[in-house]
């Protein structure tokens, strides 16, 4: 019964359009949240390291901004590594490939534009739908 | 700290401009992600569901953030000031079994049967009138919790930053609205993720910081026992739980923590609830999907560790809390603690960790309603058959309607006194019944349609007559949160009794057209996918080791 009208219109809008696009920024999230944490991480430290007295002490004599700060460019700088080493192209190709395809493993990942366009092909199959009757635009509402 | 229970501007953070600096950098970063999300915005499809791309880390980690808003960090820091360590159960018993449920067994289905949201499957495997019925209160609930957050959100934002009820509440909303008509779920998910990590960044340190100010893990254990309201039984997660010698904190003895909490609420929230099920909807593949809700239980295992332990150090360090001083509300145990131990800088990330987690809460809520307004009320009963350009501007006027009327109910809801009680009884009224209906649904292929229909409605009545029996003093099922467990069995009982009663008597959907929807005939791949070859993806790993790990925590605290 999952061939149901309503849900097969959107599917077919799916198909054509736009997955490339999508698939290019997908991966920014990792670099989004490195570079708050690094900047986060920068302004806690610099203010670590001017702390006074009072401050320590209002943090039961730990400094806090000091060791948060380190702890954030850590982390901030781990997410960077990690976006960097493992490029979106890779990811896609072969980090976590698309469910249910891709049968050579170590086939070799494409990259750049056609790595979103491949993206977006396997995506779409992500299971035999052979016996799905293709329907237009026109869903087939009240139907039940 | 003497002076903090004086007057109404103690509480009144002393924020600075860097403070506000690392505020406003995070709101532009926010808005920044949506106008990122918008460029890859071509289909409803994309707007209401992230085109179903996103990797399992992503939906994971939003998954959890999705439930870690508002009401969860304030409210549970409160329950762990209230009641101990036994605050523990709502993630323990309360959380990770329903969680890995959802992944290993039902998300087959939902995925499977490619829904779009919860009604929808209620749709394709009952009839359009339960599917109506569910659509309609769910899009009710959503809303009213949307506006919960809004409100939350801004009472917070008056006590620390002495910013008016209202200004709080428009200036949060305008950017939640902003992100998401601009991005839909993408943009959501995405801040979602964000919200995860500062969150964490503001409230480790902050419970670090309180544990070593009260003397690391055994002097907090000392202070506890030696603490007049509190005791012993704030130290034990199982302690006095036996039927007939309810000793311990919650007031509630083991059945309704196990059945009421552990079984009905927790599985009725965490399987049923769409803002939470369209995370993982939006994953790339079945795979993801079902990895959604399990690597998303391995941070929920170890949040009551920043949630709990910051309340039990509040009730150590900031002693007039809970009494009836102003500003000494358990729930304002984290802003307390906030002015007690964070320098300028440190206080400014906190507020960032606050607001990004209200935001969570109201997003997560918005994105999940205006999903179910497009495609579950406006799509079937309003205008079908449009093109999808025409769907995708719906959703955005959805979503802005969604925050107009969560603003209203957050104006609403600044007029109850206890939030927590009115969100827990929304959920045993929408959720429980609803789990009900679903389980029987999935695995008894003979459910009728209107069994659906019905069962739904009992349910709801259920929770209704256990809530007002108890409001009323017909009987007394103690605590108000032990109340809320029993409402939920209530729902659920008269929910099965009445689905099984219809379903004798009325006529079952032919067996073809639950294809997908019943156990027994998902639509499960022939071939196990080629990237769960890799021992850390294997679904069954995933769950033994977060079951694993309860355990040990159980027997750790019990």
């Amino acid at each position: 019964m999952a061939d149901d009208p309503l849900i097969a219109q959107h599917e077919e809008a799916q198909v054509d359009e736009g997955r490339a696009r999508r698939a290019a920024n997908l991966f920014d999230l990792r670099r989004m949240i490195g570079g708050l944490f690094v900047i986060y991480g920068v302004i806690l430290l610099v203010l670590g390291i001017s702390a006074s007295d009072a401050e320590i002490d209002k943090s039961a004599g730990w400094n806090l901004n000091l060791w948060v700060g380190v702890a954030m460019l850590a982390v901030g700088g781990l997410f960077l590594l990690w976006a960097f080493t493992r490029p979106l192209a890779d990811e896609i190709g072969a980090g976590e490939p698309p469910e249910g395809d891709r049968t050579v493993p170590g086939a070799h990942a494409p990259t750049g534009p056609d790595a979103a366009a491949f993206a977006g092909s396997e995506t779409t199959r992500r299971r035999p739908r052979g016996d799905r009757p293709r329907r237009g635009g026109e869903g087939g509402a009240g139907r039940e | 700290m003497e002076s903090l229970a004086q007057a109404q501007t103690d509480l009144r953070l002393d924020a600075n401009a860097l403070d506000y600096f690392l505020v406003a950098f995070y709101f532009v970063l926010v808005l920044g992600i949506g106008l990122v999300a918008r460029r890859s915005i071509s289909s409803s499809l994309d707007f209401l569901l992230s085109g179903r791309s996103l990797p399992a880390w992503v939906t994971g980690l939003a998954f959890i953030s999705a439930n870690l808003g508002a009401i969860e960090l304030i409210g549970m820091t409160a329950n762990g000031a209230q009641y101990g360590i036994p605050t523990a159960h709502y993630y323990w018993i309360g959380a990770v079994p329903a969680m890995v449920f959802l992944g290993i067994v039902m998300m087959p289905f939902y995925y499977g049967s490619k829904v779009r949201s919860v009604p929808e499957y209620l749709r394709l495997r009952f009839n359009r009138p339960t599917h109506l019925f569910n659509a309609l209160s769910f899009a009710f609930a959503t809303v009213l919790i949307a506006g919960v957050n809004l409100f939350a959100l801004a009472l917070v934002l008056e006590l620390l930053l002495g910013w008016p009820i209202l200004v709080g509440i428009v200036v949060a909303a305008a950017i939640v609205l902003v992100y998401i008509t601009l991005g839909g779920l993408s943009s959501a998910i995405y801040n979602e993720v964000l919200q995860f990590f500062i969150i964490l960044a503001a409230l480790v340190p902050l419970a670090l910081v309180g544990l070593h100010d009260v003397g690391g893990w055994e002097g907090l254990k000392e202070g506890i026992r030696a603490k007049q309201d509190a005791g012993e039984g704030f130290l034990h997660a199982w302690e006095g739980t036996s039927i007939g010698d309810v000793t311990n904190p919650l007031d509630a003895s083991w059945v309704p923590i196990v059945f009421g909490l552990g079984f009905v609420l927790s599985f009725g929230y965490w399987t049923t609830n769409f803002a939470e099920v369209q995370r993982a909807l939006s994953a790339k593949g079945l795979g993801p999907a079902r990895r959604t809700p399990l690597i998303g239980a391995y941070p929920k295992i170890f949040i009551p560790f920043i949630t709990v332990i910051p309340g039990l150090v509040a009730l150590l360090v900031i002693p007039d809390l809970g009494s009836d001083k102003p500003n000494m509300e358990p729930n304002n145990a984290i802003p307390l603690l906030m002015n007690e131990y964070l320098p300028n800088g440190m206080l400014g990330l906190a507020l960032v960790g606050l607001i990004a987690a209200f935001m969570a809460g109201v997003a997560a809520n918005v994105s999940a309603f205006n999903t179910v307004v497009t495609y579950d009320l406006w799509e079937p009963y309003v205008r079908s058959g449009r093109d999808d350009d025409y769907y995708v501007r719906v959703g955005r006027i959805a979503t802005i309607g969604g925050i107009l009327v969560g603003i209203g109910t957050a104006l609403i809801a600044s007029g109850y006194s206890n939030i927590m009680d009115y969100i827990q009884l929304l959920f045993s009224f929408f959720n429980a019944p609803l789990f009900a209906t679903f389980i029987i649904g999935m695995f008894w292929k003979r459910m009728t349609p209107w069994a659906g229909f019905w069962g739904l409605l009992a349910g709801t009545a259920g929770a209704a007559a256990a809530h007002y029996g108890n409001k009323w003093g017909w009987f007394d099922l103690g605590s108000a949160q032990a109340a809320a467990f029993w409402g939920a069995v209530a729902a659920f009982v008269a929910d099965a009794i009445v689905t099984v009663a219809v379903t004798i008597v009325t006529k079952p959907k032919p067996i073809e057209e639950l294809q997908g929807l019943v156990y027994g005939m998902a639509n499960v791949e022939e071939h196990q996918p080629a990237e769960e070859r890799v021992w850390y993806r294997k679904p069954w790993l995933l769950a033994s080791g977060a079951l694993g790990l309860v355990v040990i925590l159980n027997i750790a605290f019990i």
